[in-house]
């Protein structure tokens, strides 16, 4: 990550209201779209989605395709990116390969988001609170988030065998705790403020301090942090493809095409530009769209979102808007949280 | 002292609950190690035999205790289908791996500092953008394809400069020393450029921290210039946060590198656990597994305190007002989860 990640003094913390989330989204787009990195994460990202459903109904040659004598063919007019052992054509492979990648990122980041949110909740709950059940939890995840990702993998793979979930539980498991450690002050912050007091007096039950209050406050460091997990997940799809415990032989991934041309690269070592080329290009652009989402959706940074300040009632959200709405209602309200460096700064031990 | 006392008391239950964990772990996952080593043709009576000679058909209690009593006295257990002693297979694969770990660090070291230094303190904006850029694609190359690369590049008998040997260690070991580091040598690079791309990102929003803080000031208003003064007071209030995410990475790395080490043909650590663990020999997979865990918390005890030393203010901190930490505790813990990611 480069720079310091969003500093939990930012963060106020205003009861959701109904508000035009896709107007948000909007001007987070098109702030991104000003930018040299945003376009181009935007354009990389994009791209990569039409080609997957593209892939569905097209793609150059048949996947099944595969003649002995066409195999480690060099680039020409009918495979453009040659072919590998088998004789398939490699850009159809990578075209179908994209859809897997997706299935794999949109899994991961759909479990990271839904389990990171479970363990932010189990420490920042109202029976967790500040007590020593939420103390206790946080040691658990320093001593967990220290096991490697790929020995996680390796002993899933035992029961699971060669599939998309040993990536999937593998991935979910490192990126959940870590989303848990890196988010966990502005939650405890949020769960800690006179909204939540208020709220509580009330009788406004868990379920909803934490979905009206919590999840806002924390959404925008999430937002990016399920963007460079998406990244890591697939350059994790490929190392684990590779070892032979990812992705399955015979289904199409950018892992599965790299692995293949690896095993020849002294005889045919040109193959191999284009699977690691593909993957390089799309992990650059999660990670720029994390960084470019920090900016262009916090309104103290981002000009143009403080300057909406009309509310219409469109509830519709998208990924960004949803990240973008906690900082716009921060913002509309005003509020600055003074720095509260308490017990959320205190010094690691695991 | 009283940190020091407590830091290492952790350290201890942590290991304790880590080799529970393991051992359960592994009673769940299926598969009979009896049924392997007596392998497809055997009768249920020599199986009953070799479980009853591996222990396998006592309570789990009493399993935990002799395992871990075996350890305390040095004993690791043995490999059933190899027949050697882990401990001695342990110390054979770390050859491999201690020193291609250590060298993907200097490696990464080298590359990351000075890098990420430059990248806060030179005046063109181009520069530190490019710096910036070029760390971030850096870090998003799969560690498989950058290897690639570097064969190709630098590779004997396939690569365009063809140097430096691509393929296997050499049997003698060290013994031969100058074939054996020429073999690490493309490992390490390619494990160690990803690495010091990240490192390169962590110094550099380190020194971004302490850039406006007035430490730097009062440098600057004592006649250094403002690079001066990054390099060196920077450099020195970062010097905490550096050393952590360099012992995680490192640690990261024993298991990390495993992909290169595939790619690279070398008989490494990992590459070990895996194939134990293809054979489901889970005698030998706990002992290994104990030992790489016992490895990892014994980095994270290390990084503390050496954090803990150079700097002076968790000291204050932990005696009086808190104020001194913040930011630094903040910064680590980031750190912290990056590295071990």
């Amino acid at each position: 990550m480069t720079g310091n990640t969003t500093s939990p003094s930012n963060r106020g913390f205003a009861p959701r209201a109904p508000r035009g989330r896709l107007r948000g989204a909007r001007i987070v787009l098109s702030s991104l779209w000003h930018r040299a990195d945003g376009a181009y994460a935007l354009v990389v990202i994009g791209l990569w989605l039409a080609v997957s459903l593209v892939s569905l109904v097209w793609t150059p040659h048949p996947l099944l395709e595969a003649s002995g004598r066409n195999a480690w063919a060099a680039p020409s007019a009918a495979h453009p990116m040659g072919t590998d052992g088998a004789g398939h054509d490699l850009l159809s492979w990578l075209m179908r390969g994209s859809l897997t990648e997706l299935e794999v990122v949109v899994l991961v980041v759909l479990c990271t988001a839904v389990f990171g949110l479970l363990g932010i909740w189990a420490s920042v709950g109202r029976r967790a609170g500040a007590g020593r059940g939420s103390r206790a939890w946080m040691v658990c995840v320093d001593t967990l988030i220290a096991v490697p990702t790929v020995l996680v993998a390796m002993l899933v793979s035992v029961p699971l065998g060669t599939s998309i979930a040993v990536i999937v539980v593998a991935c979910t498991f490192a990126y959940s705790l870590s989303i848990v450690r890196v988010t966990r002050p502005v939650a405890q912050l949020a769960a800690t403020s006179q909204y939540v007091e208020a709220a509580r007096s009330y009788g406004v039950g868990e379920a909803r301090v934490f979905f009206g209050h919590v999840v806002p406050a924390i959404a925008p460091t999430m937002a990016v942090q399920l963007s460079l997990s998406a990244g890591t997940a697939i350059l994790a799809e490929s190392g684990l493809t590779y070892l032979g415990i990812g992705i399955p032989a015979g289904v199409p991934s950018w892992g599965r095409s790299l692995a293949n041309c690896a095993k020849l690269i002294s005889v045919y070592p040109l193959t191999v530009i284009w699977p690691g080329l593909i993957i390089t290009m799309v992990v650059v652009a999660l990670n720029l769209l994390g960084d470019a989402l920090r900016d262009c959706a916090d309104p103290v940074v981002n000009a143009d979102l403080r300057r909406d300040g009309a509310a219409d009632d469109d509830r519709s959200a998208s990924d960004m808007a949803a990240a973008e709405s906690s900082t716009r209602e921060q913002e509309l309200t005003g509020e600055r949280m003074p720095a509260q460096e308490g017990e959320s700064h205190e010094p690691h031990r695991a | 002292m009283t940190f020091v006392l407590k830091r290492c008391a952790a350290f201890v239950v942590a290991l304790i609950v880590q080799s529970a964990a393991i051992f359960v772990c592994l009673r769940i996952l299926p598969g009979d190690l009896a049924m392997v080593v007596g392998g497809t043709s055997s009768t249920p009576e020599q199986v009953a035999r070799i479980r009853q000679q591996l222990g396998l058909d006592q309570p789990y209690p009493v399993q935990y205790w002799n395992w871990l009593s075996g350890i305390l006295h040095g004993d690791l257990g043995t490999a059933q289908l190899s027949g050697a002693s882990v401990a001695g297979e342990i110390a054979d694969r770390l050859q491999v791996t201690l020193p291609l770990a250590l060298m993907g660090l200097a490696v990464a070291l080298a590359i990351g500092l000075p890098l990420g230094v430059l990248s806060v303190t030179s005046r063109s904006a181009r520069v530190r953008r490019g710096l910036q850029i070029a760390a971030i694609v850096a870090g998003s190359i799969p560690a498989l394809w950058g290897g690639l690369l570097l064969i190709m590049l630098l590779g004997r008998g396939v690569g365009l400069l063809g140097v430096l040997p691509s393929q296997g260690f050499p049997v003698r070991g060290w013994h031969a020393f100058g074939r054996a580091l020429s073999s690490l040598a493309l490992p390490a690079l390619s494990v160690g450029i990803i690495a010091g791309a990240e490192f390169m990102r962590y110094t550099r929003s380190a020194l971004l921290e302490v850039r406006d803080s007035d430490y730097l000031a009062q440098a600057m208003a004592c006649g250094m210039t403002r690079a001066q003064a990054v390099r060196t007071v920077g450099l020195r209030l970062a010097a905490p946060q550096i050393v952590s995410v360099a012992g995680l990475t490192f640690a990261g790395m024993l298991t990390g590198v495993i992909v290169v080490e595939n790619l690279f043909a070398l008989p490494g650590l990992a590459t070990l656990l895996m194939d134990d663990l293809g054979n489901r020999d889970l005698l030998a997979v706990q002992s290994e597994l104990l030992v790489l865990t016992a490895f990892f918390l014994f980095m994270g005890l290390v990084v503390d305190l050496v954090h803990h030393a150079l700097d002076p203010r968790l000291k204050a901190a932990a005696s009086g007002g808190a104020d001194g930490a913040d930011g630094v505790a903040d910064g680590t813990d980031g750190a912290r989860k990056e590295g071990t990611r």
